[in-house]
């Protein structure tokens, strides 16, 4: 699946085009998966693409021009770093493109003014600067493994590397909450009904434009499977029922909790994520430099 | 080298800024300038061309080396004065000290009679001059019509002009001299000249605040001078060369002869504007702009990670290299955390370039073939960008007498060009694949094997996000439906040197891998037995990563002109924003309905995290940590 001479066309056909497929099928999912958490039987499977047919054919009014580039840019970084993450390129360089994305869908939150897409857009960097170590943290650790920051070395280790780094799979449910926007930190804005903040940083933004938001997320959720699978590379099958089981603790946190405050967010990232990723990579440093 | 050129270099600069300060017309002042700029550039891209070599100035007709004894007697007689004015027996006992050391290698050592060649240039010498007679050069020429702007706002009776741009361009002489030089004699002299021309610029205004913060300066770079001198008195007690690269070329160094380089260190430290030595630079924002712009891009400051850079193939794998790592380390990471409660724009920018400078100091101390190279970069790229950055807070400043970044908002309405110069300066900070970002890419790649430096260059790169993007934020903010605003007109001179820095950032980070490859390598492969870095194609490759820079510019540049060709084709219609339906039409468009059904305006401002970051809470222990970290420096050295 990874990068052999001859298939990096597929590869990259597969980043852009299938990867959103499935990762709307798991937005699907996860709408069912909630549902029936809380009692109700939830929409179809396809509800997502549903959704995104119906935004296309809205009129587009937007709030700001710059908004919209910013947003086209936000799709673009997030193919990007899909496509660096399968074509088994820097991870390193992957998660630089992927903050640029993030970076730019906050500009763009901020490029209108507007109080709610303001606000959104103030607690999305806070987001991003929650699980941006442990993102790194992540990258550091597999680098230690492997020797290289290549993506396509990890497929090169006799063991797995879930093996040495088992505290990375609490890291990685972490990253997802915050990253996909879960509750208890759905703060930048949410998929649920209960949002003070309404949309949002997506508030200003409807029609085609939302839509590209949720393509995003629709790439976003690939991604994380990808970055979940990496843990288990010696059998991508166990790599993605691991990464499934990231995304269904996940939704379970996210259904199980009410919102916390920014700063719970913050303090929960930096003084439990951190001190956890800090511990195994501790215990990789130990082993790959000071027993040599 | 030739004579010729390194005339143009170092001792033109002082003489056209002793005519500035003599000739008082403006208009002759302007042709001195520009000439100046012009024959800086084209002097430092003759040396470029020309390589590497050393270079001892003739002992007939001046005995060069006696000048620089007198200058340096001369420059320390200015402090003890300055001292005496003020009062203050901390800068009079520090400049005294120095002159103690002076005298006894003067006159009791007999340093003279070596044979090392005074000048030495070699690549990272040239990168240096390329940097600060370019960018440095630019920066004056932007000072032409900013500082006729600038007295006319602050209502002065008497020009302060020619005084001014004496020591602005002394300043690019000095800056010159002190990275050529390869006597250390020399460097010191040097060295204190960019002490005194910072001095000077920075009490430029004459109010209060201006002449306290010049003192401050002073005495915290007066300290580096101390440190700089017992270096050198040091190094010639234990017989051995004052020269870098006779004292490079020594072997490697352990316990007590590491310690006059561990000076030299602290010397560069305070420079560099390290922790607990960072309040200088803080207090130069006072200065005009201009001064800012020099201080922080492309000279003084880089005068002291220069130095640090330059000594560290001696003190690769010891203590001292561990040591430097943290401290830089240290600072890169407190600094961003303090630059997040900042709204004062100068302010930020002064704490941004504390970090970057930690940063580069910090890989100086991982002194792998990497680290070096990554160091290099960042101080190219930081360059080019910190200039950029405060020549637009500078004429922003202007326009809306102002440099809170809560007053910029939304002025990308106002000032299009200006603030589309300060996005492109920051963004070229923070995003690939931009160069600075390039550079941090390379370092994150280099310390991850040091655990200790590895934690804190990622806290304080998340940081470093942070305070940027609330910044860029603030300008962004536009009320829909607005129409499209006009560009501003701007004298000539601000947009020459805007697009000029702008151009440059954009074609070097595009260009990054031949500029790691055929600029960068061959600097650390002078003193280190690889590169750690190259090119493959445009590709900027290392050991154990690769970034595709043209495949990502390339990407990231069509997915900014293609919405932009599709917005131009197609005008969009501008929604007001929503407010739970409360809307007021009103002039500004963003008015709502509140208690009483009366109206009020809707107002946004930034996040500050008072709680978390303020100065007041994290500086108390900051400073202590940074001080220990000095301290083990030194006694671990001693004993």
């Amino acid at each position: 699946m990874f990068l052999n001479s001859g298939n990096t066309v597929l590869i990259v056909f597969m980043a852009v085009f299938v990867a959103p497929l499935i990762g709307g099928l798991l937005m699907g999912i996860d709408r069912i998966l909630s549902a029936r958490l809380q009692g109700r039987i939830g929409p179809p499977i396809l509800q997502p693409f549903y959704d995104m047919m119906k935004l296309m054919s809205k009129k587009p009014i937007s709030g700001t021009k710059i908004q919209i580039i910013c947003v086209f840019v936000y799709l673009v970084s997030m193919i990007l770093s899909l496509v660096l993450l399968m074509t088994g390129q820097d991870l390193l360089v992957m998660v630089l493109v992927l903050a640029m994305g993030s970076i730019f869908f906050i500009l763009g939150g901020f490029s209108v003014k507007s109080p709610y897409s303001n606000i959104g857009a103030q607690r999305e960097i806070l987001q991003v600067l929650a699980y941006e170590p442990l993102i790194i943290f992540y990258v550091v650790a597999i680098y230690l493994k492997t020797g290289s920051f290549m993506t396509f070395k990890v497929f090169e280790l006799k063991d797995p590397l879930l093996y040495s780094m088992p505290l990375f799979v609490v890291a990685l449910i972490i990253i997802m909450v915050i990253k996909l926007r879960k509750s208890p930190f759905d703060l930048s804005t949410s998929h649920h009904a209960h949002q003070e903040l309404v949309k949002g940083i997506t508030t200003e933004l409807s029609g085609r434009h939302l839509a590209v938001i949720e393509l995003v997320h629709m790439y976003e959720m690939a991604l994380l499977m990808v970055l979940a699978m990496l843990l288990f590379a010696t059998n991508l099958w166990i790599g993605l029922a691991l990464g499934l089981f990231c995304l269904f603790a996940t939704i379970v946190i996210d259904n199980i909790t009410a919102r916390l405050t920014w700063s719970d967010m913050l303090r929960f990232a930096w003084k439990i994520g951190v001190p956890i990723t800090a511990l195994n990579l501790a215990v990789i440093y130990y082993f790959s430099i000071i027993k040599k | 080298m030739k004579s010729g050129i390194l005339g143009l270099l170092i001792v033109m600069p002082f003489i056209i800024g002793i005519l500035c300060f003599f000739l008082r017309n403006d208009l002759v002042r302007r042709f001195l300038v520009i000439g100046n700029a012009l024959a800086l550039i084209g002097a430092s891209i003759a040396l470029a061309m020309s390589g590497n070599g050393s270079f001892t100035p003739p002992h007939e007709g001046i005995n060069w080396g006696q000048l620089i004894a007198i200058g340096d007697f001369f420059l320390l007689a200015v402090f003890i004065y300055l001292g005496i004015v003020r009062k203050s027996p901390l800068i009079i006992g520090l400049a005294a000290l120095q002159t103690a050391g002076l005298i006894w290698l003067e006159f009791f050592a007999g340093i003279h009679g070596e044979t090392s060649p005074a000048l030495y240039g070699d690549y990272l010498s040239t990168i240096m001059v390329l940097i600060i007679s370019i960018v440095g050069s630019i920066t004056t020429l932007y000072a032409l019509p900013y500082m006729q702007e600038h007295e006319h706002h602050i209502h002065i009776p008497v020009s302060k002009q020619p005084r001014f741009f004496m020591y602005l361009t002394l300043f690019l002489g000095a800056m010159n001299g002190l990275v050529l030089s390869n006597n250390m004699m020399w460097m010191y002299f040097f060295w204190e000249v960019t002490t005194l021309c910072c001095v000077m610029l920075i009490r430029h205004n004459g109010d209060e605040e201006a002449v306290n913060n010049s003192y401050r300066a002073l005495w915290m770079n007066l300290i580096g001078g101390v440190a700089i001198m017992g270096g050198l008195v040091l190094l010639h007690i234990q017989h051995r060369p004052m020269a870098f690269q006779e004292l490079i070329a020594g072997g490697r160094y352990e316990g007590f002869l590491l310690l006059p380089i561990a000076l030299l260190c602290i010397g560069g430290f305070t420079k560099a504007a390290q922790m607990p030595f960072q309040g200088w630079l803080l207090g130069a924002m006072v200065a005009p702009t201009p001064v800012s712009a020099l201080l922080h891009s492309s000279t003084m400051v880089k005068a002291g990670v220069y130095l640090i850079l330059r000594l560290a193939p001696a003190f690769e794998n010891t203590f001292v290299t561990k040591m430097v790592g943290i401290i830089g380390a240290f600072t890169f990471v407190a600094a961003a955390m303090l630059a997040i409660n900042q709204s004062n724009a100068k302010k930020v920018l002064a704490y941004s370039t504390i970090s970057n400078l930690g940063l580069i100091v910090s890989c100086a101390g991982i002194n792998t073939p990497l680290a070096i190279s990554a160091a290099i970069l960042l101080i190219i790229f930081h360059a080019i960008s910190k200039a950029m950055l405060f020549m637009a807070v500078g004429v922003v400043e202007h326009n809306i007498e102002s440099r809170d970044i809560e007053r910029m908002e939304g002025l990308l309405s106002v000032m299009p060009f200006t603030v589309f110069i300060m996005v492109i300066g920051i963004l070229s900070m923070i995003l690939p694949p931009f160069g600075a970002v390039i550079s941090k890419w390379v370092s994150l790649e280099a310390t991850a094997k040091m655990p200790v430096e590895m934690f804190l260059l990622v806290m304080g790169s998340a940081f470093t996000v942070l305070f940027w993007t609330k910044w860029i934020g603030r300008l962004l903010e536009t009320t829909p439906g607005k129409p499209t605003p006009k560009m501003e007109k701007l004298p000539f001179f601000y947009v020459l040197s805007f697009v000029f820095l702008a151009v440059t950032v954009l074609v070097l980070s595009v260009m990054a891998g031949p500029l790691a490859g055929k600029v960068v390598a061959p600097a650390v492969m002078q003193y280190y037995p690889a590169a750690g870095i190259g090119q493959a194609q445009m590709n900027l490759i290392n050991d154990a990563g690769s970034f595709p820079v043209l495949s990502i510019f390339t990407v990231i540049l069509l997915a900014v002109i293609i919405p932009v060709l599709y917005l131009r084709m197609k005008e969009c219609p501008g929604s007001s924003v929503y407010m739970c339906g409360e809307n007021i039409a009103s002039s500004t468009g963003t008015a709502f309905r509140t208690l009483k059904d009366s109206s009020s305006e809707m107002q946004l401002s930034g996040y500050y995290f008072d709680h978390f970051f303020s100065e007041n809470r994290h500086i108390p222990w900051m400073n202590p940590v940074a001080v220990i970290l000095i301290i083990v420096l030194i006694g671990g050295l001693c004993f």
